[in-house]
């Protein structure tokens, strides 16, 4: 064993970011090379044919679809990446024909330490989805991703995810959850993607591309694969293995992943990661049916870290984490978010006569997603950058600034500032001592989904140049939602009422003691139906090619709540109204072929689409009012519009692509939930924020180009020039256990920058290739990155005493500046990578090294406004203290970080 | 490869995968010995007091420093013992608490301020603490106000004591593991005195003044504490009372009794120190249900 695993740590493999071209041997059944074999690559249309060794080397900077042809042989289609040395034993007779291709196969491999990295607030990889040919989304995936940039300005919703057709894109909140496939990249590499508002053949998709994954065991390559890696980034160690038979003569073929991922911490202190992997797809193949089961499972958890404020980072620096502390030694974090959510998969595919195809798709997801945090019902805030354990809130005292305390705690936080697990574990024994019920306990915020997903997808080509794609698809979603002890912490029991306001939490179960298990603070369930139906038709002729496309669906939501809450005992137990929504969308593209480089491509989409239902309802953990509800204003579908323009240039020695897009959507909503002082005046509530009707505006330029100097040097660049604003002024009202409703009116949002990340964003770069050997360097700037705003700071609240009337030392010039939206400072990234392969016989082994960050800049990738100071007295007092007490919290980028990673492929 | 090598092959991944799979188990040690360290800190402390490094004082030497409306620092190394007998869980106290000299009949108690809510899970009734007093001060919170109270800093002007910081509390506060049981001093209304400020006491016979009964704890219209008018049976008399609750206290929206009963609570005075005050650590401890006095 020790042999082998020695080993393992020096294997290679295809690696998030090989970037060589694409190299192999081809041999016959009896292992001798077959020269002249013809091969042709698509999307990049090369073709080559081998020498007289049987190999072939194809310059090509992104994955590919290769087919093999040789007469007397059976055709063979493999996909392979960048980097990729691939080995072909072409068979005599057909085995291996895959009646389904389609001239956009691109394939993508998602570096799985972006994949898992959630632990953000703002989970952004909307740049992963679309990592294909081109080179502009190719750069937001791998250089932009890690400052948070999303293509477009737009929220990862409005991309379409699939498995074998199946949307993925969680009906909560509409984003695709990628930390459900950690750890299966050699397996999850064949995917059909398509860009911005184009329709798939699978799903006539949203406005920010498609991506559908196949897992159809006949389409992996016979053979198997084991890698190695090592990081400081989300993980530290990797091992993945993989194993296909790929298609064996009796029709059966199956592919199995096994990943485990793990590491004490990440790149911030206490992220540790905990993650496992496993991946069967079988699939038996009888003349023109195809049936494919998928089973994906991929239980993990990870340490959360926490956002900072400026004084926070200026005393302890950007890996800095409030989440974690030491108990009995351990580093244990509090804040846990543990993912397990197996998928079960059926995929029927029916190759109905030479041009039709139906496919037949059921899908059950079900499991768990858990987030940990501290409760603290009868004990102090146990964080330890709570306000008023930092220097500030010495500094600002009532009477006068504190010196000696505002040292001390800077030293105590500074040598400390990490969890007191010691302290709970003794208050609540302190506790026991008197029969008193926890100050502390852990539980965890816990949604156990259950969803069913169908759906049949028929295409046909009517006849050379129209293809037609009708989609019907159903989902149906349960979804319970509840607070879940999961350590007493040495307590003997939670007392189930708010210690805030005193609220039963369940009036029905009134001062019940609950335990380990037991479920506390709110308990519900959301029901979700949607029945959807597209139609694709698809123009193909030699100078021009479209689609228009048309969708319509149907949405029923229904929150059912399992607790009487106190303080809303009519709208608390039992099922809400029924919320039915009916969504439409229509789209339509053309590209124009100029010459044959020069094509000009628009495209146009309008769409009506239900909120998600994290959108839906106001505050679903206590009462059953809908977003909108109590300000008698009625929730609609969100209404987008979408155009691009494009040109491209393609040659073999340039390919370039110049976009230019502006897209609107209406009508959306969002809540927030924080505590708030200065409400109304002087009272402090915990209050829900709900911001409804907001417009948004998305307007850029996109421009990537990739041209090939020599051979073996390789210049490419990338920019994004955005602008991404509020388009109104919405409305906003908040609701809380303390008052019910407050209307705040319009809250002065218009013109006002979106936090979507750098809203401008360049790369440069080179790559040099040469005997198997590669190397590429990256340079990327950014700017244009903006503070999330709060909106109720933006309302009249702002400036209204108790008495309804403006503050007397009311300054608009003052508020202009205090309101004034904070633009980060621009910053610039360098990016290496470094790699090799070699060959053993039949054996392929490579090493690929990442260096991120090179140079160690030090950057902001987002943070938001603390609402805490909700008008303008507090926020001046907050403003003019030494050190802000609730200044804005952000999350830093990444100093230098590594990934290596070792593969061997057989 | 034929079907059988597959399997083989698939067999060796899956020995290699186990062989690397080695999942972190979310087990911590649950801090079984909780205290040891402040327990042995406490040995070492009492072991001081034992060979004569430092003196055990009785609470009422303790206060017999403060000098009227001054600040005595206590720059000896002086040690003081006591029973803890209020609590701030349900928030009618804060940031403060009282200890008194014995679990029963006490004689004396002293006023403690430390800068730390929720200290009940800490300092929880019945406690014996021990102080470890130097450097900390005796004075008044408010000059005048009528408590000797133990700070750990001045006031501006020197003449006022404020809070023992929460980073201090380790370093004066020795929790033994002794939790007694405390029993309220019986005591009527008609004999409470400035004597009795900080101890535990309860009075029979209690009733709220009937224009109070049903009323709220604390008013709505009031910003910080609520006087209400007890009125305690002394043969025939009948004496009042003042019960005074903060509107930070949890059951401060609880109806007033309406019967008669025994009351139980810390003797105290109002912010400004003008009156005598009776404080509850819960509003359990005043449950008059019974019968009207003489009825």
């Amino acid at each position: 064993m020790n042999g082998l695993s020695l080993l393992l740590v020096t294997l290679y493999v295809g690696c998030a970011m090989a970037q060589d071209g694409i190299r192999g041997v081809v041999f016959d059944q009896a292992a001798s090379p077959l020269a002249n074999v013809y091969i042709s690559a698509t999307p990049s249309n090369l073709n080559t044919t081998t020498d007289s060794d049987g190999r072939f080397f194809l310059a090509v900077l992104e994955d590919q679809t290769l087919s093999f042809s040789f007469t007397g042989y059976a055709p063979f289609v493999i996909t392979a990446s960048m980097g990729d040395l691939v080995t072909i034993s072409l068979q005599p007779t057909a085995v291996n024909e895959d009646p389904y291709q389609n001239a956009q196969l691109n394939i993508i491999r998602l570096s799985d330490d972006e994949l898992g990295d959630e632990t953000h607030a703002q989970d952004n990889i909307s740049g992963l989805l679309q990592a294909t040919k081109d080179v502009f989304l190719r750069t937001a995936a791998f250089e932009f991703s890690a400052s948070f940039f999303k293509v477009r300005g737009m929220d990862t919703d409005h991309a379409t995810v699939m498995i074998n057709g199946l949307p993925m894109n969680k009906l909560y909140n509409g984003r695709p959850q990628w930390s459900n496939w950690g750890g299966l990249n050699d397996v999850l590499r064949n995917r059909e993607l398509t860009q911005g508002i184009e329709p798939s053949d699978f799903s006539i998709g949203g406005v920010l591309g498609t991506t559908n994954i196949s897992t159809q065991a006949s389409g992996y390559a016979s053979g198997g694969r084991i890698t190695t890696s090592s990081s400081d980034r989300s993980y530290n160690y990797r091992v993945l293995a993989s194993y296909a038979t790929g298609p064996m003569a009796n029709g059966w073929s199956a592919a199995f992943a096994l990943g485990n991922r793990w590491g004490a911490s990440g790149y911030q202190k206490g992220t540790f990661c905990d993650a496992q992997s496993v991946f069967i797809a079988v699939e038996k193949q009888w003349r023109t049916h195809s049936l494919n089961m998928t089973l994906i499972a991929t239980p993990n958890r990870r340490g959360k870290s926490s956002p900072n404020t400026h004084e926070v980072y200026d005393l302890k620096g950007i890996r800095y984490n409030e989440y974690w502390g030491r108990q009995s030694g351990e580093v244990r974090n509090a804040r846990v978010k543990r993912l397990e959510e197996p998928l079960v998969m059926l995929n029927h595919r029916w190759k109905l006569s030479a041009k039709s195809t139906l496919l037949t798709n059921v899908g059950l997801q079900f499991g768990a997603l858990g987030n940990s945090r501290l409760d603290f019902p009868g004990g102090a805030n146990p964080s330890p950058s709570y306000y008023q354990k930092l220097p500030s809130y010495f500094l600002t005292q009532n009477g006068g600034p504190d010196y000696e305390g505002t040292y001390r705690f800077k030293q105590e936080f500074i040598a400390d500032g990490q969890l007191d697990w010691n302290r709970i574990y003794d208050a609540n024994i302190t506790n026991n001592t008197l029969g008193l019920p926890a100050a502390y306990v852990l539980y965890e915020d816990l949604t156990k989904d259950t969803q069913w997903s169908a759906n049949t997808i028929f295409s046909t080509e009517l006849n050379d140049n129209i293809k037609l794609i009708g989609t019907i698809q159903l989902r149906t979603l349960t979804s319970k939602n509840s607070a879940e002890i999961i350590d007493l912490l040495g307590s003997t029991g939670y007392l189930n009422v708010d210690p805030y306001d005193g609220y039963q939490y369940d009036l029905n179960n009134p001062n019940s003691i609950v335990g380990e298990g037991g479920t506390i603070r709110y308990n519900y369930q959301l029901n979700a139906f949607v029945s959807e139906a597209s139609l694709v038709a698809r123009f193909n002729y030699p100078k021009f090619n479209g689609y228009l496309a048309s969708g319509f669906s149907s949405t029923t939501y229904q929150r059912d709540g399992y607790y009487l809450h106190e303080a809303y005992p009519t709208s608390s137990l039992g099922k809400s109204k029924k919320l039915s929504f009916t969504g439409g969308s229509l789209k339509a593209g053309a590209t124009y072929k100029i010459t044959g480089k020069q094509f000009v491509q628009g495209n146009a989409a309008l769409t009506n689409r239900a909120p998600s239902l994290r959108n839906s309802f106001s505050n679903p953990r206590e009462n059953n009012a809908f977003i909108g509800e109590q300000a008698g204003r009625r929730l609609t579908t969100e209404r987008i519009i979408a155009t691009d323009l494009s040109y491209i240039f393609r040659s073999p020695k340039l390919s370039a692509r110049l976009t230019a897009f502006f897209n609107r959507t209406h009508d959306t909503n969002e809540v927030s939930f924080f505590f708030a002082e200065g409400i109304g005046g002087d009272t402090s509530s915990f209050v829900q924020e709900i911001m409804h009707g907001i417009d948004k505006q998305h307007q850029g330029i996109e421009f990537g180009f990739e041209s090939e100097i020599t051979p073996s040097f390789t210049l490419k660049g990338a920019a994004a020039i955005g602008l991404y604003t509020y388009a109104n002024n919405p409305h906003v009202y908040l609701t809380s256990d303390d008052f019910e409703y407050l209307d705040f009116g319009q809250a002065k949002m218009k013109h006002l920058k979106l936090s979507s990340g750098p809203q401008e964003a360049y790369s440069l770069g080179v790559e040099f290739r040469e005997n198997f050997w590669w190397f590429g360097i990256t340079t990327n700037y950014f700017d244009h990155t903006y503070l999330d705003v709060s909106p109720i700071n933006r309302t009249h609240n702002f400036l209204l005493d108790r008495d309804g009337l403006p503050f007397t030392d009311y300054d608009p010039e003052r508020a202009r500046i205090l309101l004034q939206q904070e633009q980060f400072d621009p910053y610039s990234v360098v990016n290496l990578v470094l790699g090799k392969s070699w060959r053993f016989g039949n054996k392929f082994l490579g090493a690929f090294l990442s260096v991120n960050n090179l140079f160690g800049a030090t950057y902001k990738t987002g943070g938001f406004e603390q609402s805490r100071n909700a008008n303008y007295r507090e926020l001046l007092e907050d403003i003019q203290a030494e050190k802000r007490r609730f200044g804005p919290k952000y999350w830093y980028g990444r100093a230098t970080t590594y990934f290596l990673n070792m593969n061997l492929r057989f | 490869m034929n079907a059988i090598q597959h399997i083989k092959t698939t067999g060796v991944l899956l020995g290699l995968l186990f062989f690397f799979g080695c999942q972190q188990e979310e087990t911590f040690d649950i801090p079984a010995e909780l205290g040891t360290e402040e327990n042995t800190e406490l040995n070492v402390l009492l072991s001081e007091i034992e060979n004569g490094d430092k003196s055990l004082v009785s609470i009422q030497q303790l206060k017999d420093f403060f000098v009227y409306r001054n600040v005595h620092t206590i720059s000896s190394d002086l040690v003081v013992k006591g029973y803890v007998v209020s609590s701030d869980r349900t928030g009618n106290f804060y940031k403060e608490f009282y200890l008194q000299d014995a679990p029963a009949t006490p004689t004396v108690a002293l006023h403690i301020m430390i800068d730390q809510v929720d200290s009940y899970n800490m300092f929880n009734l019945g406690r014996e603490v021990y102080i470890d007093l130097k450097g900390l001060h005796i004075g008044e919170a408010r000059r005048g106000n009528g408590i000797i109270s133990l700070g750990g800093n001045l006031s501006a002007d020197g003449n006022e004591v404020e809070s023992i910081r929460q980073l201090d509390i380790q370093s004066h506060f020795y929790r033994t593991k002794t939790t007694a049981e405390i029993v309220p001093l019986p005591i009527r209304f008609s004999e409470i005195n400035s004597d009795h400020i900080g101890m535990f006491v309860s009075v029979d016979d209690v009733s709220v003044s009937f224009s109070e009964q049903g009323k709220p704890f604390v008013s709505p219209r009031d910003y910080f504490d609520t006087q209400r008018t007890l009125e305690g049976c002394e043969g025939g008399n009948t004496v009042s009372f003042i019960l005074e609750t903060s509107a930070f206290a949890s059951y401060k929206d609880l109806p007033l009794p309406s019967g008669t009963g025994t009351i139980k609570g810390i003797v105290s005075k109002t912010y400004n120190g003008s009156d005598i005050v009776l404080t509850l650590n819960d509003s359990a401890d005043a449950a008059l249900t019974g019968p009207a006095c003489g009825g």
